[in-house]
């Protein structure tokens, strides 16, 4: 299962650039990343080619952040297939807490990150390949 | 002025008789403590074992002062001195931290109580006739019933309302043509800015006077109230340990809130000594309470600074008056009109797993009332990545405090390491309120 | 002044802690100081080796996943009192501490006390300065 990286951030300017800073004095490269405003803390949540490592080198610094298993879905680009995926999670009533997509290759490829609730129970993942997608292993997610 | 008494003889008696009544008084509660395992203990270690031990009022002296310590830790019955048949009211107040502190009062503790407050409301030159909107809370806090009884017993109108829901305490004015309330001055502000908001006009009330306390205030509140309203507004002091409201209450002179020495003998004491001061200095104010059997606490020290204003008043009233409440010996806090310690909130944050080691306490003013934010920095190693785990640990945080403080403050996470640190000792409340 | 840590991630399978100092051992690698911090799902070993780079290969090779972070190494003497002395001199001087731990060597009367500060070269310098004895690299490759 792909692991996306949480990470607590202060609601103040300069955590993304002190985060940022920190990944890439420790190698690793970020594929993918959003950002929920909460109001007084953010939420970072990030997709990077080395996630054991990224969160060693994060908590070595007191982040608080944590490893989440998520589903990435790789989706030919082509128009309908976002609605399709999500039509068949919604009536498998799969409860899908936070997801973010982004095109990789125009006319190509995308991909979308689901957090989903109860993952594993829940059964999401044959789902999504029943109705015709790839799930990307950790390695494919990583090496986008 | 039109000068209205309640207990005329007793309220301008001179001075011998005044204090010949308190040492009778203090005699009998002496007798009343006896019965009380706390003080069997601490006035028999100094002599007194019996009330003809008590010759005059200078053995006050003997007796060790008081403390809310004292009361939390001989919680719940240590200061008793009657059977609990004989108990017709408890009031209980939060202590500093989770224990409380508890005051019985028997029938006649009731009585005397409640004709302290009415000689409070006709002091202010309110009576039969006045329809009375007692805004503060009922229930264990003595700040609701304690003016309720009093009130009923003048004679006015009381409507119960107590605290909150606002739009409701401004039709209640305006429905019963309410003439006289009892509020925190915060709350009175706050109103009146809804009442513009409502476009409800001061002129389709019938609001005279207002009965302000609970917190601290300075004379421009004052004045600022009676000049949106256009009453006069009262201040009253009172703690649930000398009863309740009742212990002090301006007159129809509004210069400082006469002490009833009939029932509470009064010192003014150099905090850091125990030293008696002369009126007219400011020292923490220290009672004895000589009108409550149920549960006798002598020589009590309230941690409020204030000072006796020397002089005698127009009204005739011979018992001395006591300044405004210019600070505490502690930390306290008081937000709109509730006693909040901080340390009671560090007793709640700290035993949370989630929350790490850092937490701040901010008091700011918004509008007319006070808010309260406590900010925590979560403990990175329990956090699981979830939005929702954050919300329930809000919501935890919120809750257990509310259990502990009765207010629900706002509450704010944070980052570990971006609660600011302060060198030296922790300083952990920052209040931003204006020092008017 | 500096030293390095190697930071190694542990799933949550059993026997994993095992496999890393075993793996360490056979090949030569001594472990100096040693921490574990747990989460619900895997766990953070923090160790100081006397041969970081070597000990940093051999992990990768063998499917570890390890960060390398700039530590301080403190002796003091095996004693009550000795962290506490530590302690006040970086709290007089307002150095923030994220995290530390300790080892007892056997071969000497001195506790070893690793930290992990913000900035190690400022803390570092500090504690010279009051007289900490801070372990140098060769110290921690030679012991």
């Amino acid at each position: 299962m792909a692991k996306q990286l949480n990470i607590f951030v202060e609601n103040r300017p300069g955590r993304l650039e002190a985060i940022s800073k920190n990944l890439h004095a420790s190698q690793i490269n970020v594929r993918a990343f959003t950002i929920q405003d909460r109001g007084d803390y953010g939420l970072m949540k990030l997709i990077v080619d080395n996630p054991n490592k990224a969160y060693l080198a994060l908590a070595d610094l007191g982040c608080a952040c944590a490893l989440k298993d998520v589903l990435a879905i790789r989706i030919p680009d082509k128009p309908g297939n976002l609605h399709k995926l999500t039509m068949a999670l919604a009536q498998a009533k799969i409860n899908i807490l936070d997801a973010y997509g982004f095109v990789i290759q125009s006319n190509n490829v995308g991909v979308c990150c689901m957090e989903i609730e109860n993952l594993e129970q829940s059964g999401a993942a044959e789902i999504v390949k029943d109705a015709g997608f790839e799930i990307l292993e950790d390695e494919q997610l990583y090496e986008i | 002025m039109q000068i209205t008494y309640w207990n005329k003889e007793v309220e301008t008696a001179d001075d011998s008789s005044l204090k010949s009544l308190q040492l009778k008084r203090f005699k009998e509660t002496i007798g009343w403590a006896l019965q009380t395992p706390f003080y069997k203990r601490r006035l028999g270690k100094v002599g007194i074992n019996s009330a003809y031990d008590i010759k005059s009022l200078d053995d006050l002296k003997k007796i060790p002062f008081a403390t809310k310590d004292d009361l939390r830790q001989n919680f719940p019955k240590g200061l008793l001195s009657l059977d609990m048949k004989d108990i017709v009211r408890i009031h209980s107040s939060s202590g500093t931290t989770g224990i409380p502190t508890v005051i019985y009062f028997s029938r006649e503790d009731i009585d005397n109580w409640s004709d302290l407050v009415a000689r409070c409301v006709v002091t202010t030159g309110a009576g039969p006739g006045d329809v009375f909107q007692n805004m503060m809370t009922y229930g264990l806090f003595t700040g609701g019933l304690g003016l309720h009884y009093g009130a009923e017993r003048v004679g006015m109108t009381v409507i119960p309302i107590g605290g909150g829901n606002t739009k409701r305490q401004i039709k209640t004015m305006k429905d019963f043509q309410t003439t006289v309330v009892h509020a925190t001055p915060s709350y009175l502000l706050h109103i009146h800015s809804v009442l513009a908001e409502e476009k409800i006009k001061i002129d389709e009330l019938s609001l005279r006077k207002a009965y302000i306390g609970a917190e601290p205030h300075s004379e421009n509140i004052r004045l600022k109230i009676e000049q949106l309203y256009g009453i006069d507004a009262y201040n009253s002091y009172g703690l649930s340990e000398m009863n309740g409201p009742g212990v002090a209450f301006e007159c129809v002179y509004k210069c400082g809130m006469h002490i009833w020495e009939d029932a509470y003998i009064t010192e003014i004491i150099d905090p850091a000594t125990g030293q008696a001061l002369p009126d007219g200095e400011i020292g923490e104010v220290v009672f004895t309470n000589v009108i409550r059997r149920a549960t006798p606490l002598l020589r009590y020290r309230t941690r409020d600074l204030a000072c006796i204003i020397p002089g005698k008043c127009q009204c005739g009233r011979t018992h001395r008056r006591l300044s405004r409440i210019t600070g505490r010996t502690d930390d306290m806090l008081i937000i709109n009109g509730v006693n909040v310690f901080p340390s009671q909130i560090e007793e709640v944050v700290m035993k949370i797993p989630e929350v790490g080691t850092n937490y701040l306490i901010e008091v700011d003013k918004v509008g007319a009332l006070d808010k309260l934010i406590v900010k925590v920095e979560i403990y990175s190693k329990m956090f699981r990545g979830d939005a929702s785990q954050l919300d329930a640990l809000k919501g935890k945080i919120k809750d257990e405090l509310r259990a502990s403080i009765t207010i629900s403050p706002s509450v704010e996470l944070h980052e570990p390491g971006f609660l600011p640190v302060s060198e030296g000792k922790a300083k952990r409340v920052i209040d931003n309120r204006p020092k008017e | 002044m500096k030293i390095k840590q190697l930071s190694v991630f542990l799933e949550n399978k059993k026997g994993r802690l095992f496999d890393v100092c075993s793996l360490l051992g056979s090949n030569g690698i001594n472990i100096r100081a040693l921490t574990i911090a747990e989460t619900e799902s895997f766990g953070v070993l923090r160790i100081v080796v006397d041969k970081t780079e070597q000990a940093s290969k051999l992990l990768s090779e063998n499917n570890f996943t390890a960060n390398v972070t700039d530590v301080v190494a403190v002796e003091v003497g095996d004693k009550p009192g000795g962290l506490a002395a530590v302690l006040k001199i970086l709290n007089d001087n307002n150095v923030n501490i994220e995290y530390m731990y300790g080892f007892v060597e056997k071969f000497s009367e001195n506790a070893l006390l690793v930290f992990r500060f913000e900035d190690a070269q400022t803390a570092a310098d500090i504690l010279v300065k009051n007289k900490v004895k801070v372990v140098t690299k060769q110290e921690i490759e030679g012991l």
